[in-house]
């Protein structure tokens, strides 16, 4: 069994005097699972993380790049954290370091997908720039590419500005 | 509020090609901490109506302060040319609460002058106490371009402290400078970029080879080295097998997979 995590970042910056817009609009909230690990096959975890910017107007990602893991541990993100079920089932997970007690935020069955959104600022109140993290998460047996394009997610989770994990 | 990895500087305001970014040593250290699972506080000066971006695994304790530190960086190749626009307030270690003194590691990064001084050991009793020193090893003139200068700390100043980073560039390759440092402090590393670290581990020099990494963005490399070097070392790592590990991190955070 497989999981696949897809974090897209986007950047983007509210000029001094302008309105903030509630997202960054027309940037992709899915993407292929792409490149493919060299030998193919994989078992435990794939991370794929994109991320867009200002610089080239959105029109292809920054940074992209494809991680293998064996264990869930390392798939640790700003208190968000992953873990299996004996069901079986994959729980995403609030989780600061330091607590024992984790708020569940969502639980996938084998084949299902789920997307996590919030967004985070730095800067002043009225220029600042923001960051849109976009998770599509899925908990499935073998790893296909166009997982996160088919159909709309199973779970669908948008946390507020000022409720980022 | 955590008091397993206190680091003590500037978070910085960073004016960029694109905008403004989040900068300072503290940044890059905590969401990297936060990526591998370590809590953070971070005590800075800073403007009152910043809002800053940081893991939910970081506490910000913000001092008063009449400006956030904000500079400018221009990269070309590997060289980087750096203004300092505003600098924020100094920082008194006489008016550090004592809840401070149970932190178990404690890190100080000055930047641009909020920490003048290292503070005397008994302040931080149970702690490991590293520096990353690259605001002691510069300064900035009237239109705020920032020089190199010469930090002479005594050998008493650099008892106080367990673990020391520089980076080659803030010494400007001067090995024997860091080299005389490490006769009064038990950890030295200057880190060298794409050529790995140079680490002394009492005044015994060794090197530490580089990950092989595509560069996507090179700020916070160091930061994220020190970081992982102090956090392993206090977890019980030797100085060697920490200093790899601290290569490995700076090559993702480097290639944009630090995430």
């Amino acid at each position: 069994m497989l999981v696949v995590v897809q974090l897209i970042k986007t950047r983007w910056t509210v000029p001094l005097g302008q309105r903030p817009p509630q997202l960054c609009q027309g940037t992709p909230e899915r993407l292929s699972v792409m490149p493919l690990p060299p030998n193919g096959f994989v078992q435990g975890a794939v991370l794929h993380h994109a991320e867009f910017d200002e610089t080239n107007a959105y029109t292809r990602p920054t940074r992209a790049n494809l991680r293998t893991y064996s264990d869930l541990r390392h798939l640790y993100h700003n208190g968000l954290g992953l873990r299996l079920n004996t069901i079986p089932q994959l729980e995403v997970l609030l989780r600061l370091p330091e607590q024992t007690i984790s708020t569940s935020l969502m639980q996938l069955a084998i084949g299902e997908w789920g997307q996590l959104s919030y967004k985070t600022r730095f800067g002043l109140e009225r220029e600042a720039t923001y960051t849109k993290y976009v998770f599509n998460i899925t908990y499935r047996a073998y790893l296909d590419p166009f997982v996160f394009m088919r159909g709309s997610p199973q779970h669908t989770i948008h946390l507020p500005l000022e409720q980022t994990p | 509020m955590s008091l397993k990895y206190l680091l003590i500087g500037a978070l910085t305001r960073d004016r960029t090609a694109t905008g403004w970014q989040q900068g300072g040593t503290g940044t890059f250290a905590a969401r990297a901490l936060a990526a591998w699972g370590v809590a953070t506080t971070i005590i800075t000066p800073a403007h009152a109506k910043l809002i800053f971006d940081l893991p939910s695994t970081s506490t910000l304790v913000r001092l008063p302060s009449r400006a956030t530190a904000t500079f400018e960086n221009r990269y070309q190749g590997d060289a980087r040319t750096q203004w300092l626009h505003a600098a924020p307030t100094q920082l008194d270690w006489a008016n550090l609460a004592p809840y401070w003194q149970q932190a178990s590691l404690v890190h100080l990064a000055p930047l641009a002058q909020e920490l003048t001084t290292i503070p005397p050991r008994k302040l931080f009793p149970q702690a490991l106490i590293g520096l990353t020193a690259q605001g002691w090893l510069r300064h900035w003139d009237s239109s705020g371009r920032i020089q190199p200068k010469r930090w002479q700390p005594t050998p008493t100043e650099l008892a106080q402290i367990d673990a020391l980073v520089v980076s080659d560039e803030d010494v400007a390759g001067d090995v024997q400078l860091v080299a005389d440092w490490a006769q009064h402090c038990g950890l030295v590393a200057m880190t060298q970029g794409s050529r790995g670290a140079t680490i002394w581990v009492n005044a015994e020099v060794q090197h530490v080879a580089a990950y092989p990494a595509q560069v996507s963005d090179p700020t916070g490399a160091g930061d994220v080295w020190a970081a992982a070097w102090f956090w392993r070392i206090q977890q019980g790592s030797s100085a060697l097998q920490a200093a790899d590990w601290a290569c490995q991190q700076a090559a993702l955070q480097i290639s944009g997979q630090l995430i």
